[in-house]
C-alpha cells in the first residue's frame, strides 16, 4: 500500500501532466481552425483549375502529354507527409504502417523516397531506408508545394521513376484520419460526361498543346498543396482528439488517487483514534 | 454598359475580387488589354502586372506565371503568386532578386528565369 506523501506526490505529477495536455488540446483545437482556413482558401483555384482542364480536354479527341504516358512500372516515387511533432496519438504510427506495408520492404531500385515531416524522417532512418529528399519543420505553403511538385515532374519526365504516389492521411472529420495512398503520376484525363455550363467555347492563346503545358505541372502543384494542408489539419484533428482523450484520463485519474489518499488519511486517523483510547483504557485500568 | 467582373485567384487564396471597365494582363503574345464583351479565352499568363481599371480607381497587381480565362464577361487570373501595389517588401525582393540572378547564371533554369521576372515585376511596382 502506497503511503499517504507517495499518493500525494503522485496526485500533483498526474495534475501537472493535466495541465500540460489540456494547453496542447488549446493550441491544437485553436491551430486546426487555421489549417482548415488555409485548406478553404485553396478551394476557389483548385475549383477553376479543374474546369479549365475539363474544358480543355473535352475539346481534343485524344489528349496527349509527357505527364499522361503510361510506362511498366520499374520504379516508384513515394512523397510521405508525416508531422513533425508526436503526441498526435497514432496519426503517424498509422501512416507509416501503412508505407511500411506498400514498400517497406521492396529493394531501392524499386522506390523512390520523399519525406515530408521529421517523424517520417527519423522512421526510415532507423530503418536505414534511403531518403531522396527530406523535409523537416515545413508548414504547408503553396511554394513547398511546387519545390517538391517539380522535384517529382522532373524525375518522372527524365525517365528515373515511372510513377508518383503521395502517402498521407486524409482527414474524414475533425476527429478521424485516415492514411491512404494516391496515385498523382501519370496523370489520368478526367474524362467529363459532358463540357460543363458555356465551356468548350474558349479559345486557347497561345495554343491548347502550350496551354497543357502550362496547366497540367499545376494540376499536380495543386494536389500536392492541398493533401499538405489536408495532413496538417489530419495532424491536428489526431493531436486534438489524442489530447482530450490524456486530459479526461488524467482527471479520471487524478480523481481514484484522491479518493484513495483520503482512504488511507482516513484509515490512519481511525487507528491513531484507537490506539490512543486504547492507551487510555489501560491507564485507567491500571489505576 | 455591361462591366468585368475580375478576380484574381492564387493557390493560397483569392487576392481580389471586384469590378472593372478594363483589365490589362502580361499575356504570353504581349501584353493584352480586355473589355467588357470579350470572346471566350484563356490565355496563359507570362510574370508581369495586371492592371484593373474601374471608375473608383486602378488596382495593379504583379503576378507570377498563369493563366487567364475570360468568358460571359468575367476575367479570372489564376496564377501561382500576386501582390497588389504599395504591399510589395522591397527589401526582401531585392535581396532575393540578387540572389537568383546569381543562380541563374548558373543553371539557366527556366523556373527560375520565371520566378526572378515576378520579382522583378514587384519591383516595377514601386517606381
Amino acid at each position: 500500500m502506497a503511503s499517504e506523501r507517495d499518493l500525494k506526490r503522485r496526485i500533483k505529477a498526474v495534475k501537472n501532466t493535466e495541465q500540460i495536455t489540456k494547453a496542447m488540446k488549446m493550441v491544437a483545437a485553436a491551430r486546426i481552425k487555421k489549417a482548415e482556413d488555409v485548406l478553404k482558401a485553396a478551394r476557389p483555384y483548385s475549383k477553376l483549375l479543374k474546369e479549365v482542364v475539363q474544358d480543355l480536354t473535352a475539346g481534343m479527341d485524344e489528349v496527349v502529354h509527357p505527364l499522361m504516358t503510361v510506362r511498366p512500372v520499374a520504379r516508384t516515387a513515394y512523397l510521405v507527409v508525416t508531422s513533425d511533432k508526436g503526441l498526435c496519438g497514432s496519426y503517424n504510427n498509422n501512416l507509416l504502417k501503412l508505407v511500411w506495408s506498400t514498400f517497406g520492404t521492396v529493394p531501392k531500385e524499386s522506390y523512390k523516397l520523399i519525406s515530408v515531416g521529421g517523424k517520417g524522417d527519423k522512421f526510415f532512418r532507423r530503418r536505414k531506408m534511403e531518403i531522396d529528399k527530406a523535409v523537416t519543420g515545413w508548414t504547408p505553403t503553396f511554394a513547398l508545394a511546387q519545390e517538391l511538385a517539380n522535384l517529382v515532374t522532373d524525375w518522372f519526365l527524365d525517365g528515373q521513376v515511372d510513377e508518383v504516389k503521395l502517402v498521407y492521411s486524409q482527414s474524414i472529420s475533425a476527429i478521424t484520419q485516415k492514411p491512404v495512398v494516391e496515385r498523382i503520376l501519370p496523370m489520368s484525363p478526367e474524362k467529363v460526361d459532358e463540357p460543363k455550363g458555356a465551356g468548350g467555347g474558349f479559345a486557347f492563346e497561345p495554343s491548347a498543346d502550350a496551354a497543357l503545358n502550362i496547366l497540367l505541372p499545376r494540376y499536380v502543384q495543386n494536389i500536392i498543396y492541398r493533401v499538405l494542408a489536408e495532413s496538417r489539419v489530419s495532424e491536428l484533428g489526431a493531436r486534438l482528439k489524442s489530447m482530450s482523450a490524456a486530459t479526461d484520463n488524467a482527471n479520471k485519474l487524478a480523481g481514484e488517487l484522491t479518493l484513495q489518499f483520503y482512504r488511507i488519511r482516513q484509515d490512519n486517523i481511525t487507528k491513531e483514534i484507537l490506539e490512543i483510547v486504547g492507551g487510555a483504557e489501560a491507564l485507567r485500568a491500571s489505576k | 454598359m455591361s462591366v468585368l467582373t475580375v478576380e484574381v485567384v492564387t493557390p493560397e487564396a483569392l487576392k481580389f475580387t471586384g469590378q472593372a471597365r478594363q483589365v490589362q494582363l502580361p499575356g504570353v503574345l504581349g501584353e493584352m488589354g480586355v473589355l467588357p464583351n470579350h470572346e471566350p479565352l484563356v490565355s496563359m499568363l507570362n510574370p508581369g502586372v495586371v492592371e484593373v481599371r474601374s471608375p473608383e480607381g486602378t488596382r495593379i497587381f504583379a503576378v507570377a506565371q498563369g493563366f487567364a480565362t475570360i468568358q460571359n464577361n468575367k476575367v479570372v487570373c489564376l496564377v501561382d503568386d500576386a501582390v497588389e501595389a504599395g504591399k510589395v517588401d522591397t527589401a526582401s525582393v531585392t535581396e532575393k532578386v540578387a540572389r537568383l540572378e546569381r543562380e541563374l547564371a548558373e543553371s539557366n533554369d527556366e523556373r527560375i528565369r520565371n520566378q526572378l521576372a515576378f520579382l522583378k515585376a514587384q519591383l516595377s511596382l514601386k517606381g
